[in-house]
């Protein structure tokens, strides 16, 4: 540890953190540990209210509804299409980009990336538009199924509510994975994949055999940032799925949507509290994996 | 031969797929980009013809009757105040964990501030909305800027840190023997050659800023609103007004994509270099 210690450190230090920290404990950790406590009332912060400590019983109402479990089937969902569609189809393209198939890289680069550079809410209206009874892709679906009145109603179905958030969601993110994928890719050490193509390795070969096993760790912790931010999306779930989690609504539903339409909005603050501590407790949950699998992998990059 | 029809065949393959992927990310773009020029009739008439005639002036009806004008300038004030607190705030936390001892403090800190990072904002929005509400502060712009400030601090102060401990120490240690004050050291010699990475901070928050729609739509009201949630507000699907929906959406689009079009290998480095140092 290079720099020794001096007179008026330990001042400087204080100052120094003092304001991130304080940002971070009001505005970000404090309010976690007070919703935690606020779980185990009934205080809806409703004037007049006798508040009283009800232990476990807003968890077992969340438990018994019916919504709750939609939500978080969902989520999984939306979990799975992060895992098995963004990353893998993010680690293809950034492939073929790498070993130079394609001319125009950066304009493809651009391109693809795009999206994440627009407000999710934007985005989620604009693909609720171009799927819509005016929009530009059902009019090219029109033609494909000869259908001059074909609408999707996808939306519109219990099994196949969460199809156009899947897509919307590989729309926006793929081009984001192969971008990291990418970068990855570009400092690792080229001449073994020369060498695999001297020696007479087609590209299938070199990507199962080489590629993948190289990237384990970058896939694996981008898995993982996948995974959180897909519990982390709100925006758009709720810009897809605007209608108030009513009827047909709930197909759609997520654990955040479903806080927000079941507890924010009602004014249930302590029942929703115990929606927020449900959803912090799933993303530790995956962060200490993600720690653990991550120290497994990679033993001698202790900090 | 055989070879090479192969080496066509894949070459066709491989182009295909990449031109099929930019078409579905820059069509429904372009579409929105001309489709918000057209009258409400065309747009309902036919979803592929381009405008007969530029009708700028759904710009000026979504900018009048969706409050475009505060919107904006709320947009813009986040934008800039959220980036200024974030750098200022995050650089110095930065600087301390990565430099200075108390290592262990800074460890346990810095352990605690990263776990923000992958924690979701939602979780926090009952709390913190009664937070703000109790401190007065709901429904007023400091609200905005300083909740944007807190959920934006983590990653920016991983960013700067891993950045930071990437500096040889010999630069500071020099400029300790020539007697530098801890201040003098922060501000004379380590802002300056932090500027890159203060730059990719500000990209990174600055376009979560900007793009942000849940925590800037429950702690606001109508006068102190952002562009997205005045949009989410305005393009209500109940409405079939589409020429100004579409209108109100590029609003919030041109701005964003005007920096992304000047500034492209940036913006693109700084979100992913976020990712990158895994």
């Amino acid at each position: 540890m290079g720099i020794g210690r001096r007179k008026g450190d330990l001042s400087f230090y204080i100052i120094m953190v003092a304001p991130a920290l304080l940002f971070f404990i009001i505005i970000i950790a404090g309010p976690i540990v007070f919703s935690l406590g606020l779980s185990f009332t009934n205080y809806d912060f409703k004037p007049n209210q006798i508040i009283e400590f009800i232990g476990l019983d807003q968890y077992i109402r969340i438990f018994q509804d019916n919504k709750f479990w939609v939500g978080l089937q969902n989520n999984l969902i939306v979990v799975a299409v992060s895992v098995f569609g963004q990353i893998p189809l993010g680690l293809i393209l950034a492939y073929l980009l790498f070993r130079g198939q394609v001319r125009f890289t950066a304009f493809f680069q651009a391109m693809v990336f795009l999206p994440q550079v627009i407000s999710t809410v934007v985005v989620g209206i604009l693909f609720r538009n171009f799927f819509g009874i005016r929009g530009a892709g059902t009019a090219i679906a029109r033609v494909l199924v000869e259908d001059p009145k074909f609408n999707f109603t996808w939306f519109l179905q219990r099994e196949t509510a969460m199809v156009p958030i899947a897509i919307a969601l590989l729309w926006i993110y793929t081009g984001y994975f192969m971008l990291v994928f990418l970068a990855n890719m570009q400092k690792m050490d080229k001449g073994v994949l020369e060498a695999a193509s001297i020696d007479g390795a087609n590209e299938f070969m070199i990507f199962f055999r080489i590629m993948v096993p190289a990237m384990a760790g970058v896939i694996l912790v981008n898995a993982i940032l996948a995974i959180s931010g897909s519990l982390k999306g709100f925006d758009m779930f709720f810009a897809l799925a605007p209608n108030d989690g009513q009827g047909l609504g709930n197909a759609n539903l997520v654990l955040p949507t479903y806080m927000y339409h079941y507890a924010f909005r009602p004014q249930k603050y302590a029942f929703g509290s115990a929606i927020s501590v449900i959803i912090v407790t799933i993303s530790i949950v995956f962060i200490m994996i993600s720690n653990y699998v991550g120290k497994k992998l990679n033993p001698m990059r202790e900090r | 031969m055989k070879k090479k029809v192969y080496k066509i065949l894949t070459k066709t393959a491989v182009y295909s797929i990449f031109l099929t992927f930019t078409a579905m990310t820059v069509y429904p773009m372009f579409w929105l980009a001309y489709s918000s020029l057209k009258t409400n009739f065309e747009i309902q008439k036919n979803a592929f013809s381009f405008p007969a005639a530029l009708q700028f002036s759904n710009y000026a009806f979504a900018w009048k009757y969706g409050q475009m004008n505060s919107a904006f300038i709320n947009s813009t004030v986040f934008f800039l105040f959220t980036i200024i607190l974030v750098i200022a705030s995050g650089m110095m936390a930065s600087y301390v964990f990565a430099k200075m001892p108390f290592k262990r403090t800074s460890k346990f800190i810095y352990a605690f501030i990263g776990f923000g990072i992958l924690i979701s904002t939602h979780s926090v929005i009952i709390p913190l909305f009664i937070l703000l509400t109790k401190m007065g502060l709901t429904n007023t712009r400091t609200g905005v800027i300083l909740t944007y400030t807190a959920v934006n601090l983590p990653l920016a102060i991983f960013i700067g840190t891993e950045y930071i401990k990437g500096l040889p120490d010999s630069i500071i240690e020099s400029a300790f023997i020539d007697g530098a004050s801890n201040f003098k050291m922060f501000l004379n010699i380590i802002l300056p050659i932090t500027a890159p990475v203060m730059v990719t901070i500000g990209i990174v928050t600055g376009l979560a800023a900007w793009n942000e729609f849940l925590l800037g739509f429950i702690i606001t009201g109508p006068g102190t609103r952002g562009l997205p949630p005045t949009i989410v507000a305005f393009a209500n699907p109940r409405t079939p007004n589409y020429h100004l929906q579409f209108a109100a959406l590029m609003i919030s689009v041109i701005p964003i994509v005007t920096l992304y079009g000047i500034f492209n290998k940036r913006i693109t480095k700084g979100v992913i270099g976020g990712a990158e140092k895994g």
